[in-house]
């Protein structure tokens, strides 16, 4: 159970650092605050991708 | 030159007897008995003139000095490149060091057997992150715009 365990862990952290490093750029280049939009980047995978892409794209809309 | 700032003058002046103060709107003042509004209104009058005389002092003070020209502003900013480029630098290395010990610490938590502490800590994480972030943005609009 726990070698499973760890088995998920690693593409799912690779997921997360992959997805908090993006939005961590692109919040930079988009003038917000890029380390607290980072931090939610690594909560949890994609939500918090759909959270940051609906309210940092919300004006264009 | 003079009339110029005569002007100038007269353009400051409306505004400021249009000003009001929310607090001091309404009700009368104990001590004189005067509606509250206008003894504010005559005391902002009153600072209005030397404020105007200081305006103008500013103005001309102003016009007397040399602008830099543009290349001054140019060295400046080839100066600062650099500069913004290793903070930069440094900020998206300290990112990826704290987002790296980050999942080390909840795998090693999860692996240690404290699957209940990272489940609370994640659901609220996830509940006051969101709000944090949307409040601080709008915040921080508001409060540029009133500058």
């Amino acid at each position: 159970m726990k070698t499973m365990v760890w088995w998920w862990y690693i593409p799912l952290a690779i997921l997360l650092l992959a997805q908090a490093l993006w939005i961590f750029f692109d919040a930079e280049k988009r003038g917000e605050n890029r380390w607290l939009w980072g931090l939610l980047g690594l909560l949890n995978v994609p939500s918090s991708l759909i959270v940051y892409l609906l309210v940092t794209r919300r004006k264009k809309w | 030159m003079m009339d110029k700032y005569q002007g100038e003058k007269k353009k400051r002046e409306a505004p400021v007897a249009k000003v009001t103060i929310g607090f001091l709107q309404e009700g009368t003042d104990q001590e004189s008995g005067q509606p509250k509004r206008r003894r504010a209104q005559a005391t902002l009058s009153l600072l209005a003139e030397s404020l105007d005389e200081f305006g103008v002092e500013i103005d001309r003070t102003l016009a007397k000095m040399e602008a830099p020209s543009l290349s001054y502003f140019r060295e400046l900013i080839q100066k600062a490149k650099p500069q913004i480029k290793r903070r930069k630098a440094i900020e998206t290395l300290s990112f990826l060091v704290m987002a790296l010990s980050y999942l080390f610490l909840i795998g090693y938590s999860i692996d240690a057997g404290y699957l209940l502490p990272v489940v609370i800590f994640f659901s609220v994480a996830w509940m006051f992150l969101p709000i944090v972030l949307l409040f601080s943005g709008d915040f921080r609009k508001e409060r540029g715009s009133e500058e």
